[in-house]
């Protein structure tokens, strides 16, 4: 019986994982093949390699225990210089270089605080190709013993390739170049599809939990086009209609994108962008529809579309709080969400909405540049339910509120360094009737 | 040539997609399966991606003063007086076209020289917007519209003093971003209706006072020639010559293999599904340095932000920072609901998060020869992506990267806009940052 290997993906020509066995368990193709590579006495190779003459979309990647003095070729397909398909050597000093067809680099890096000890780096090569032609290479190198990474990303001509050249693990061809320890080469894949940084993270360092979501989440399904018969004459024709329709379904909020999303362009004069409880410009704030507390200013107003269907979203601000004494006051945040502007004479009754009302009292410093360039925090005011005009479009707005009765100083101030107010569909909203 | 039309905005676009028309083990009723071929129709139209904003942003003052117009000193714009406050470039979704919408204050006092002399010219402003929309085939057709709202009455074109009273001298405007011919006219409708970029630059002429301008885009109108290769094709237009749905559905041969009736089939309806995921995605950040308090009434154009040095600087705060999920920056979240199968298929990413391929371009510079200069956009410790900046002159530079996103908008994620200089004497110039989804470079 196979096992398979989580790493075994469907684009995997090979794929190979020290379990401590070295080169014994190097050489046994884990990926999709299952042909193995040969112990070359020292290093690995596959005469006539057309599984991994790639020069296109791809995937290189290796997992090595590496140190400052290391040499040689982890990983390379070709013969003779310029005759390489491609390349991925280290260099005395701690230096792992990115080759095609010649000896020129194509993209090196540094390897994240290396030093003299053994340290484990996941290192991917990615490439993606151009509709302009050509490929956009993407180098990735993750000490998973410290977390850095350091990048590298180039555009260049796609290499020449030949199915008859030698795919080598440890050395390069003919075994030229070995590499200091191939006892440290801890895992080797080869793939026909280009994989992101965060696909080589997930695999390779660190897995993220599956979220716990109470909305609505979309995702392309596996691909079917004429070319897979499926849509051909003298096909079924209820499965191409049912994929069709499952995958229309999927395809309906790619679009949805922020209603409002601003880092907010830090001000000449420190004093402009702040909020304070003396609620300026007053000509440009009133109070709340419906408080008695948080004031709205349009400072912060902002008239967004909405995309069809889409009746709530989700609210963050990033803020920093200051005070020119000691004891700082107690702010209130909101985010409203209205029909039409109001106090206006728009047509229209108005209609809003607004998230939780946040209460933050942090002292992230004092006024000035010291505690306005504090990095402050993000506050999650929640969901917000949309109020949206028969045009589909909706006035979002910030309410803020300081608390200066006694006890409290009024000198505390505000600085909103961004919003971000994104779309979301829940799982059930049948609540969310059409205004 | 034959051309098929649909046009979006007809209201059954913005009803629910029908959940269920193709149960397992139902008959394929045709309305059933007819509902499936207008579902695709309905799928595109399901968007509103904002891609351009620009306002007062979080700042309390106009540049605009509420002092008289009417010395000899240049205290006001000048009535002809333009200022570029923001650019974009947008890769439109298929059918889809561009439109502005702004709230403002009434504009403010303006002048005319004359002579050496700044003399008053009462009050007014307006918003002009450009957009060169270039096809596929590099042809390129420039639109200009204007947004113009009232003058202020009050004294010295002053805006409203009393407290709150800006409030209710709102008012709001809107103008088309499309050529006129892209509605009427067929044949252009079908030229336009694929593979189009738009380039948009927003103008302050006079004195306008723009609390927030929004560019967006809106469903027109989408063509095709029947007679052209479907997998060119975005959507299936379910609809007839004139217009409308076919009502005697299912056609007798069913899966389309000949190009005479395009509208009906399994075939072009499986094109249709892969092709949206391949041409369809959000607008993730679009911004402009401009900074309506800090900007001056003789300027020409949004206030740059200058960076020196070899740290990575915050683009919009001006900090000198590494990335961090605590900073302020942009979201990607909603992104997540883009997930294609080649980057987060459950094979690779496990629904845990996803891959988002993006287009980052960068509208900058560098002020002196021989400098290289370097734009970084990240979205966690071990995800970015980088362009280079060497030339002096500015415009705009743009990179494809692949970049993490949560799975859909109730999750956090802070996207950082940094910049530094790698060599050289001169310093990285930026103005204006857009990040949309790509799905391949170019």
């Amino acid at each position: 019986m196979v096992a398979f290997n989580t790493h075994a993906l469907p684009d995997s020509v090979f794929l190979g994982i020290n379990n401590g066995g070295g080169l014994a368990d190097l050489l046994d193709d884990l990926g999709q093949d299952h042909v193995d590579l040969t112990n070359a006495g020292g290093y690995l190779t596959e005469a006539n390699s057309s599984r991994a003459a790639l020069a296109g979309n791809r995937e290189v990647l290796v997992v090595a225990r590496l140190n400052d003095t290391d040499a040689g070729t982890l990983v390379a397909h070709g013969l003779a210089n310029p005759n390489v398909t491609f390349r991925v050597w280290v260099v005395n000093g701690g230096r792992v270089l990115f080759h095609q067809a010649s000896t020129t680099n194509l993209l090196q890096i540094d390897l994240p605080d290396v030093d003299g000890t053994d340290q484990e780096y996941v290192i991917s090569w990615c490439c993606r190709e151009r509709t302009g032609g050509g490929l956009r290479s993407e180098a990735w190198v993750c000490n998973k013993d410290t977390g850095n990474v350091a990048v590298a990303f180039a555009n260049h001509a796609a290499p020449t390739t030949s199915a008859t050249w030698t795919l080598s693990v440890g050395a390069r061809n003919a075994g030229s170049d070995l590499f200091t320890d191939v006892s440290r080469i801890l895992a080797v894949r080869i793939g026909a599809r280009f994989h992101s940084q965060v696909e080589q993270f997930e695999g390779f360092v660190t897995t993220t939990a599956a979220p716990s979501l109470d909305t609505e989440t979309r995702a392309e399904l596996l691909p079917v086009s004429n070319a897979t018969g499926i849509g051909e004459a003298g096909a079924f024709y209820g499965p191409a209609v049912v994929h069709a329709h499952a995958q229309l379904m999927e395809a309906e909020r790619r679009l949805y994108s922020p209603l409002v999303s601003i880092s907010f362009r830090y001000p000449a004069s420190a004093s402009d962008g702040r909020l304070t409880a003396a609620y300026t410009p007053t000509p440009w704030t009133m109070l709340a529809p419906g408080s008695e507390e948080l004031r709205i200013t349009l400072k912060f107003l902002f008239l967004s579309p909405v995309p069809p269907e889409c009746r709530r979203a989700r609210v963050r601000v990033q803020v920093v709080q200051f005070a020119t004494e000691p004891d700082i006051g107690a702010v209130k945040l909101a985010v409203y969400s209205m029909n039409r502007a109001p106090a206006s004479d728009l047509p229209g009754d108005l209609v809003y909405y607004h998230t939780t009302i946040v209460t933050r009292q942090v002292d992230d410093g004092l006024v000035g540049l010291a505690g306005e360039n504090a990095i402050g925090s993000w506050l999650d005011l929640g969901e917000l339910k949309l109020a949206v005009d028969d045009l589909g479009r909706t006035w979002l707005t910030l309410g803020y509120y300081f608390d200066t009765s006694e006890g409290f100083e009024s000198s505390t101030g505000l600085r909103i360094r961004a919003i971000t107010v994104e779309p979301l569909v829940p799982e059930s909203d049948e609540d969310a009737e059409l205004i | 040539m034959t051309i098929r039309t649909k046009r979006f905005g007809n209201p059954e676009i913005v009803t629910h997609v029908p959940s269920a028309p193709l149960g397992g083990g139902r008959p394929a009723m045709s309305l059933k399966v007819a509902s499936l071929m207008r579902d695709a129709d309905r799928a595109i139209a399901h968007g509103a991606r904002i891609v351009g904003r620009v306002g007062v942003s979080g700042t309390g003052q106009w540049r605009i003063p509420n002092t008289s117009n009417a010395g000899l000193s240049h205290t006001h714009p000048l009535t002809t007086h333009e200022m570029t406050v923001a650019r974009q470039i947008v890769r439109l979704t298929p059918g889809y076209f561009l439109r502005a919408l702004g709230a403002f204050l009434p504009s403010g006092g303006q002048q005319e020289q004359e002579g050496s002399d700044f003399i008053g010219a009462g009050a007014g402003g307006r918003v002009k917007i450009q957009v060169r929309y270039t096809d596929a085939l590099g042809a390129t057709l420039d639109v200009t519209r204007y947004l113009t709202p009232p003058a202020s009455g009050a004294e010295n074109g002053a805006e409203p003093l009393e407290d709150g009273a800006g409030w209710a001298a709102i008012t709001t405007h809107e103008a088309s971003l499309a050529p006129v011919a892209w509605g009427v006219d067929e044949d252009i409708a079908r030229r336009w209706s694929e593979g189009v970029t738009a380039e948009v630059t927003i103008f302050y002429v006079g004195s306008v006072r723009p609390i927030d301008i929004c560019i967006y885009e809106q469903p027109l109108i989408y063509a095709r020639d029947v007679t052209d290769d479907e997998e060119t094709f975005s959507t299936l237009i379910f609809t007839g010559k004139n217009g409308q749905p076919p009502v005697d559905y299912p056609h007798s041969k069913p899966i389309r293999y000949a190009y005479q009736d395009p509208t009906h089939g399994s075939r072009i309806a499986i094109q249709a599904a892969r092709a949206q995921p391949e041409r369809c995605g959000p607008s993730i950040v679009t911004w402009t340095s401009h900074r309506e308090g800090d900007t001056g009434i003789t300027d020409t154009d949004a206030d740059d932000v200058v960076i020196s040095g070899s740290s990575w600087v915050d683009i919009a705060q001006g900090t000198t920072n590494d990335w961090s999920s605590g900073r302020a920056g942009w979201s990607i979240s909603s992104a997540g609901l883009a997930r294609r199968f080649y980057e987060s298929s459950s094979f690779a990413l496990r629904d845990r998060c996803a891959a988002i391929p993006v287009l980052v371009a960068v509208y900058g510079s560098v002020t002196a020869g021989s400098t290289t200069a370097r734009v970084r956009v990240q979205v966690e410790d071990h995800s970015l992506v980088e362009l280079s900046i060497t030339s002096t002159t500015e415009q705009w530079h743009e990179v494809w990267g692949c970049l993490r996103a949560p799975l859909n908008g109730e999750q956090d994620s802070v996207l950082l806009v940094l910049g530094k200089v790698l060599s050289g004497a001169g310093n990285l110039r930026v103005r204006h940052v857009q990040i949309a989804w790509l799905a391949q470079p170019d």
